[in-house]
């Protein structure tokens, strides 16, 4: 049973569809680890023990019947608690929103369970999703799986997301990605997460951090595992006006292949600055490693990314603050302090700022594709760093000080401002054994190459497969 | 050049925003306004063409 809950979601939806394993067991063996950790790890807000079990009977009498089979029938997921679910409780993390019950599902909890899938909960996440350490003050406070010791952040702002995955507490998630919120707790947590291209998932029914940087994506403990997800949520939603109509491919088809000859761009300067050593060591094997499979490697570097900080901080800031002027006038108490002084400081970006920092996304999103009209994807850490102890602000890497949370968003937001799909995969640890990511970004809607070079590392790798430490005691 | 933000600057912008924030709220945020204006500086001297389109409609295809 404790192996079951390892198992991988396409082994998963193989298993269940040749009835090999009923989806009551596989709920109920994820409903029993729950119990059992996450009083520790404080994964999820709100656990649908009950609604996840009557589905789950639903599905086996589905299957008892000979009834056709979404993708993923009876396989459990658990969705960030900023995705509307029918009836179910959803606070974005908030004590302003705590007792917020959606009259509809989202567009992806729609499809997700229109695909087969079966809610099990809803993940905490740092409040609103706005902060890359997943902090919360209202609904306990997610812990990363791979903390033996001393309490260390998951990365946010989807930290129940990746905490949830990373112990087997479910076996995928979706998370919400303003700056870097499915790839930096994916990074952190020693998991997949992928951006998609925006545009390509909708986002109706998720509530916004940033209507213009906000995508939605999934989580899991393998590219293979994403792209199942990614095929089953991807598409054009007439309730988001920001999907494309271009139709969705099959992602599992990038699955099994080789890179032999796809052109890889490794990213320098700020992408390469201030790493800690084993990051630095861990993207060196990584190219050797890719190399050795094949690809054809080079260097490149971003002018314009230099700037992607302050142009980020304007977009996102007075887009969030437009979301919450109202409850900050009113209720600024029951907001979180980082999450209240982030909301205010995005009062002092003027309109001008605003357009200013969208001309320079016009230039970061054309620079990102000329990198890659001659490369078929580009290569980068995911964060700087791992896993920092909770409360800490600052660190140190090779002898510099950093901003903790400055380091987590660092190299992931160039590429919500550009829009470009990301996928963050495990390629090593640091000093203490916590997980460090590294991002592949491909072309506008290309996730099929960003999910086979992804899917070709794991193949050669086996970082993506180790567990948390009290897993391997 | 922009002025350091003062708890007084910051009261006074908080009053015409109508934020009802109190004095401890606003010291505590003073640092955070502080990089937050820092960062709008940064901005503002990057050198652009200003003919350079914004983004004001974001979609990729």
């Amino acid at each position: 049973m404790r192996e079951l809950v390892w198992t991988p979601v396409t082994d998963l939806a193989r298993m269940i569809a040749t009835k090999e394993v009923s989806p009551v067991e596989v709920v109920r063996a994820y409903l029993d680890r729950i119990e059992r950790l996450d009083g520790t790890l404080h994964a999820f807000i709100t656990v649908c023990a009950d609604g996840a079990l009557e589905a789950a009977r639903a599905a086996e009498t589905a299957l008892a019947a000979g009834q056709p089979l979404g993708a993923l029938h009876g396989v459990p997921i658990g969705l960030k608690d900023l995705v509307d679910t029918l009836g179910v409780r959803t606070t974005a993390g908030s004590r302003i929103l705590a007792d917020r019950v959606p009259a509809k599902d989202a567009t992806v909890t729609a499809r997700l369970t229109g695909a087969g899938a079966i809610v099990l909960g809803k993940l905490n996440m740092h409040e609103f999703a706005y902060g890359p350490e997943g902090l919360n003050e209202h609904y306990g406070q997610t812990r990363n799986p791979w903390d033996a010791a001393v309490a260390r952040v998951p990365g946010g702002s989807s930290s129940g997301s990746g905490a949830a995955v990373a112990a087997a507490l479910v076996p995928a998630a979706l998370g919400s990605d303003t700056g870097g919120s499915i790839r930096i707790p994916a990074s952190l947590c020693g998991i997949t997460g992928l951006k998609p291209t925006y545009g390509r998932v909708s986002r109706a029914g998720v509530l916004p951090l940033s209507w213009s940087m906000d995508h939605v994506g999934p989580m899991a403990r393998s590219a293979a595992d994403c792209a199942l997800l990614l095929g089953a949520m991807a598409g054009y939603d007439p309730a988001d006006p920001t999907t494309s109509v271009l139709p969705v491919p099959d992602y599992t088809a990038a699955l099994g292949r080789d890179v032999k000859g796809l052109r890889v761009g490794v990213l320098r300067g700020m992408f390469a600055d201030g790493l800690a050593p084993e990051l630095r060591d861990a993207l060196a094997a990584a190219v050797h490693e890719l190399q050795r499979l094949g690809a054809i490697v080079d260097e490149v570097t971003l002018a314009h990314t230099a700037n992607v900080q302050a142009a980020a901080f304007a977009i996102v800031g007075s887009e969030a603050l437009a979301y919450h002027a109202a409850s900050m006038r009113t209720r600024p108490q029951d907001y979180q302090r980082d999450v209240r002084e982030r909301l205010f400081t995005g009062a002092f970006v003027s309109g001008a700022h605003y357009l200013r920092a969208q001309q320079i996304r016009a230039l970061v999103r054309a620079e990102v594709d000329e990198a890659l009209a001659r490369r078929d994807v580009l290569l980068a850490p995911t964060t700087p760093i791992g896993a920092t102890p909770l409360g800490e602000r600052g660190t140190r890497v090779d002898g510099a000080a950093v901003d903790v949370r400055a380091a987590l968003l660092s190299l992931t937001r160039p590429f919500n401002l550009s829009g470009h799909p990301a996928c963050s995969v495990p390629c090593g640890v640091t000093r203490d054994g916590f997980p460090l990511g590294m991002q592949i970004v491909g072309r506008p809607f290309d996730e099929i190459t960003v999910l086979r070079v992804a899917d070709a590392w794991q193949r050669a790798t086996d970082w993506h497969t180790r567990r948390p430490l009290e897993e391997t005691a | 050049m922009m002025k350091a933000p003062t708890l007084a600057s910051l009261r006074a912008f908080a009053d015409l925003h109508g934020l009802p924030w109190s004095d401890a709220d606003l010291q505590a945020a003073l640092p955070s306004v502080a990089r937050a204006l820092e960062m709008l500086a940064s901005l503002e001297a990057v050198p652009l063409d200003e003919d350079a389109e914004p983004t004001t409609h974001f979609r990729i295809v």
